[in-house]
């Protein structure tokens, strides 16, 4: 399987679960933004769930497939088509060379992840095939996809092990929605700091993406302010999902590519759902949060858990 | 062998967070730094990150781990740790005092460029934390008469190798970055390189000297 790239979109790269261990020497810990498309766009080839994957941001991108393959597309629907035919995500499909699949923009969702057979081929970096782009680094392919680019699988299959593997569809009760996006958010310590009425009156507002959002971290605008009424915390060392609120009031999620270590104050976490359905927020789009505790997230995370090891054993 | 107590906040399913109670005499910034590479060695597949700063521990998990077994593994790493002799490491950096922000810097701290020079040069400096972008230290302590906020509004852009000042810290910009501190000078100290393992310079606990190049 190999594809070039006739037009890639503005922030399109390879990634996996993100690099390991890597945080205390101030590398970020990149990785997909959605974990739950990704894990799925492996799962439906039959790839470790940690195999690396393409993951286009709001599409854009045109693709050549130059040798046969098997792929899996999830996540949002980027109106994607091969050889002009509407191709739906949440499902696994056979290319040929020649072929030709585009995605034009996102319908649904905001982020699509496609997946190869054996995963897609990059350099390594702290064990990972991720990169962050704003540090320039080595990984994955140190940059964002451009026109010209050719990316091939790790694994090279033959046409009897392709036409051996059927396509496969998701079910749809497996598939997310992307059209209303409720964030599941976790209270924190920090919470205190903030004014109790004017910390209610901002969990109930909606909230609107700002344009500027990226792989580091997704702005959040919304009508009413927070008051935090202490001294800036102490830096501490930053996770996925931290909301933090900056000096000129606005609200910063951050995500894969955040800074290592951050000191502004939080309203809180999200949870690994929260996330994933934060990846598909587009642009201008709003969300709401939805109050969540650490005993539900947790549950519902061993249940993930349990359900991935369920597939993976049969 | 005096150990710090921990607060424990489990930010969210997959993020365990250490709160340090620091006892009277523990180099702190050490013993965590030490701490998170015994959780880091040998660790099992699904342990991400152990991540050290100021007084933080952040441990992040595999969001397809068993929590229980997670939380357990933590448990016994930090039962059994034992802190080490910490191997100082010295460094000595060339400094260009002609950065963009010294005049302003000597004029609100009501020193003259000279005392800011001999200030930052007096001070022994010690690698507290790495973070913000990669290579980029902390080090602390500035003395008092040379601690000023950060700058209201940021850089966008402040050159690699650029020496600067902000509260009780000093650092040198490893890689062109944005960044609110205030530039004192500049280094040629190379920082970083990624082919390097560890591909920062500096480590928590290493000493720093600067001295001015114009005046060695």
């Amino acid at each position: 399987m190999k594809m070039v790239a006739l037009k890639a979109g503005l922030q399109d790269s390879i990634q996996d679960a993100g690099r390991r261990f890597s945080q205390h020497d101030a590398i970020a810990t990149a990785g997909v933004m959605d974990d739950y498309a990704f894990r799925w766009a492996n799962a439906l080839l039959g790839n470790p769930l940690n195999s690396s994957v393409l993951e286009l941001t709001g599409g854009g991108s045109a693709w050549q497939i130059e040798q046969a393959g098997l792929l899996a597309l999830t996540g949002a629907d980027l109106d994607a088509q091969l050889n002009q035919t509407p191709l739906k995500p949440w499902q696994s499909f056979r290319v040929e060379a020649g072929d030709r699949l585009t995605f034009k923009g996102p319908k649904l969702g905001y982020r699509a992840y496609v997946a190869c057979v054996g995963g897609w081929q990059t350099a390594h970096y702290y064990q990972s095939s991720s990169c962050a782009l704003r540090e320039k680094a080595s990984g994955g392919f140190g940059k964002w996809l451009q026109a010209g680019d050719s990316i091939k699988a790790n694994r090279f299959s033959n046409r009897a092990q392709i036409t051996s593997i059927k396509p496969k569809h998701i079910n749809p009760e497996f598939q997310p929605d992307y059209q209303t996006i409720q964030l599941p958010i976790i209270a924190c310590k920090q919470n205190q700091g903030f004014d109790a009425k004017s910390y209610q009156a901002w969990l109930t507002q909606p909230m609107t993406v700002q344009s500027v959002s990226d792989r580091m971290g997704v702005r959040l605008r919304g009508e009413t302010a927070v008051v935090w009424q202490q001294a800036a915390p102490f830096s501490e060392p930053t996770t996925i999902g931290a909301i933090q609120m900056t000096p000129s009031g606005e609200v910063l999620v951050l995500m894969a590519d955040r800074q290592t270590l951050g000191g502004y104050p939080k309203l809180g976490h999200l949870s690994w759902w929260g996330r994933c359905l934060l990846a598909q927020a587009k642009p201008f789009s709003r969300i709401q949060w939805t109050v969540t505790d650490l005993k539900t997230a947790k549950q519902l995370q061993t249940r993930w858990y349990q359900f991935w090891q369920q597939l993976i054993s049969n | 062998m005096i150990k710090p107590t921990f607060d424990f906040e489990w930010l969210s399913e997959t993020a365990l967070l250490l709160e340090a109670q620091q006892p009277a005499d523990l180099d702190l910034s050490i013993y965590l730094d030490q701490l998170a590479k015994h959780i880091r060695h040998d660790a099992p597949s699904f342990l991400r990150q152990a991540t050290p700063s100021f007084k933080h521990l952040l441990i992040e998990f595999d969001p397809l781990t068993e929590v229980e077994q997670a939380e357990y593994y933590v448990h016994q790493q930090l039962k059994y740790f034992q802190p080490y002799q910490h191997n100082n490491q010295h460094w000595r950096i060339a400094v260009e005092y002609s950065g963009e922000d010294l005049a302003e810097v000597a004029d609100r701290l009501t020193l003259s460029i000279k005392q800011v020079i001999e200030l930052h040069t007096n001070t022994v400096w010690r690698v507290q934390a790495l973070g913000f972008a990669p290579g980029f230290a902390y080090m602390a302590d500035a003395p008092q008469a040379l601690r000023l906020p950060r700058r209201a509004t940021a850089r966008i852009k402040v050159p690699a190798g650029s020496v600067a000042i902000a509260e009780q810290f000093s650092a040198i910009y490893p890689v062109d970055s944005p960044g609110g501190w205030h530039i004192i000078g500049y280094t040629d100290q190379p920082l970083f390189d990624w082919q390097q393992s560890p591909p920062g310079l500096f480590s928590v606990g290493d000493s720093i000297e600067f001295y001015d190049k114009a005046n060695p």
